[in-house]
């Protein structure tokens, strides 16, 4: 064994360095500091420090085009991988799950300035992960019709309810549902000529996560719920968006599909 | 081996994973200790639906447990019905034992809610790092073995044994650079820490040939040095070979750890010298990159349980001193 040099000292980095020069080597391609490090023998430091460096971007862009499939169909194999690995450098993971990974896509494709001829890429962005995460949330037993039809009629309009964790909606002023829906079957899509604006309902049944079309009216109604309105102050809301909303058939859809986890009556 | 993607949410036309009955309040009918020494596989995403259909007769299964650290949903749900029928082993892909800022609490929290809601057999992470300044790369990044590096990687096992409130598998990674300033082989460095902390081996043969390969050291000569009574299980996997051009022009081949092919002859070969010592033990055929049907995981697990089945009618775990007992010929196992 060779002496032990305290880290730090006789040119034996601290281990905190070390990763420190790597990480840099790995998101920026500035590698000349960790490949000082290693040892070459039959292959050159580069080569070996590149095979990281290859697995890094490469599955990090891969776990991105998992994640948003129909973004990377929409601008390409290419574009999508160019896009990606700007996007590791400035948004690298900052938890150790993938499934956690590319949430700030939206946001980064916002600003991304060889995307600003694809004005609805930042809302394609939303809705694709906005189904990741409703995948991915928390179970809840959905309220059961027969709850509401308990409630006394004096209180109904005065009811709260809570969005289970697996509801998200996504509005946009792009036509990103139907664009997202025509690039669901394996054919080439058509959607040209489509005008906004699409409101987006995401929900988990079983296994499923489902991707719907919704009125302006219902997305109005489920967001002021969402925010704790009250059923009345919801439909209020609802018909102050979209005059035709109707509240019955609002509910009766919600319900069926089992949108909302909590049921809360006003305090007596 | 950069860790495999595994995020993808099913399109709505998938078939349905079968809907569960009510669970229990506890799940306890595998308690730890109990993965059998018998081949197992690396459970997959695609595979799930159908290991549920079909219950395919191997002797338990591995997951990456960081694909399942989501506060519910339909992957959660499956995995507490496969729970059910076979023994399962937590494999983590992202705890960093070898991160010098020490480990992420939050993580640690999110694995050990894991590990009390399915209750795995085993629990085992890597000697490797994949965290630095908070960013997570995504691979199992190598250590230099330094005194310093051991101390770290002491000081995080000890800090996630006990956290989780038991003891932990550490594998020995493949890798394709060394450090200048390392100060002991790989496995005098896997060994001090299992003897430190009270931890027990993963013994990765595809890793140990793709390494004793890229750093040019005698594989045998890696596990003769290693503590083999603390071993508890065993990886087999493919890997691939890569080939650059050295500064005279000549061809070098580095080897690739994808886990993306069958198992290499040689490193059945390794496996079947590993049991010779070690005796019948929990071994694992990883599969993660191009991932194939089912039945080719299958018919690798069945090879690697012909094998443990020869091991264990020989008599196993030699005393320190006497010699081996004889090799199987794995050629003719594999008939
Ligand atoms: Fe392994």
């Amino acid at each position: 064994m060779t002496e032990k040099a305290a880290p730090g000292t006789r040119g034996t980095p601290p281990l905190a360095d070390l990763q420190a020069r790597f990480k840099r080597g790995l998101l920026t391609g500035d590698i000349v500091d960790a490949t000082a490090l290693i040892l070459g023998g039959a292959v050159e430091p580069n080569d070996r420090f590149e095979i990281y460096r290859n697995n890094t971007r490469a599955s990090l862009a891969q776990a991105l085009a998992t994640t948003y499939p129909v973004i990377q169909r929409l601008v390409g194999e290419e574009f999508f991988r160019f896009a990606a690995r700007q996007y590791i450098q400035i948004h690298p993971p900052m938890v150790p799950q993938l499934l956690a990974y590319g949430g700030e896509m939206s946001t980064f494709l916002a600003h991304f300035p060889p995307a600003q001829s694809v004005p609805y890429l930042p809302d394609m962005a939303r809705l694709e992960w906005a189904r990741t995460q409703s995948y991915f949330a928390p179970d809840a037993e959905p309220v059961a019709a027969g709850r509401l039809a308990a409630v006394p009629a004096q209180d109904l309009s005065a009811v709260q309810f809570g969005l289970g964790p697996s509801v998200r909606l996504v509005g946009s002023a792009h036509p990103v549902f139907r664009i997202w829906n025509a690039h669901q079957g394996s054919e080439a899509p058509s959607f040209k000529g489509l005008s906004g604006p699409d409101y987006t309902l995401i929900f988990r049944t079983g296994s499923h996560v489902r991707v719907e079309a919704i009125g302006l009216g219902l997305f109005a109604f489920l967001t002021a719920l969402d925010q704790g309105l009250t059923l009345a102050e919801a439909a209020q809301t609802a018909v102050e968006a979209d005059t035709g909303f109707d509240l019955q058939g609002g509910l009766t859809t919600a319900l069926a599909r089992g949108l909302f986890a909590t049921l809360t009556p006003p305090a007596p | 081996m950069p860790v495999p993607i595994d995020s993808a949410v099913p399109a709505a036309t998938e078939r349905a994973v079968i809907e569960p009955p009510p669970y229990p309040a506890s799940h306890a009918r595998f308690g730890r200790h109990a993965i059998p020494a018998r081949a197992g596989i690396g459970l997959r995403q695609p595979h799930i639906d159908q290991v549920l259909l079909e219950a395919p007769d191997v002797g338990w299964l591995e997951i990456h447990s960081e694909n399942y650290l989501a506060p519910g949903g339909p992957r959660l749900r499956a995995l507490e019905l496969v729970r059910r029928d076979y023994p399962l082993s937590c494999h983590g892909v992202g705890l960093s034992l070898g991160s010098a800022e020490g480990l992420d609490r939050d993580h640690l929290a999110r694995l050990k809610a894991l590990f009390d809601r399915i209750e795995p057999g085993l629990i085992s992470e890597h000697v490797s790092w994949s965290v630095a300044e908070g960013v997570y790369l995504n691979d199992l990044l190598p250590l230099p073995y330094t005194e310093e590096a051991l101390a770290i990687l002491c000081r995080n096992i000890d800090h996630a044994q006990s956290v989780f409130g038991r003891q932990m598998l550490i594998e020995n990674p493949s890798s394709y650079v060394a450090f200048a300033h390392s100060e002991m082989p790989e496995w005098e460095f896997m060994a001090e820490a299992a003897r430190r902390t009270g931890c027990a081996l993963l013994l990765d043969v595809n890793n140990i040939h793709v390494s004793a390969h890229n750093h040019a050291f005698d594989a045998d000569a890696y596990v003769a040095a290693l503590p083999l009574d603390r071993v508890e299980e065993v990886h087999v996997a493919g890997h691939f070979v890569r080939t650059f051009l050295d500064v005279r022009g000549e061809a070098r081949t580095i080897l690739i750890d994808d886990h993306g092919a069958q198992v290499d002859q040689a490193v059945w070969d390794l496996f079947t010298r590993v049991l010779a010592r070690l005796g019948p033990v929990p071994t694992l055929m990883e599969w993660d990159t191009n991932v194939p049907d089912l039945p080719v995981l299958l018919a690798e697990a069945a090879i690697a349980d012909r094998l443990l089945a020869r091991q264990a009618a020989v008599p196993a775990r030699p005393v320190p001193g006497v010699p081996d007992v004889p090799v199987p010929d794995v050629q003719e196992v594999m008939r």
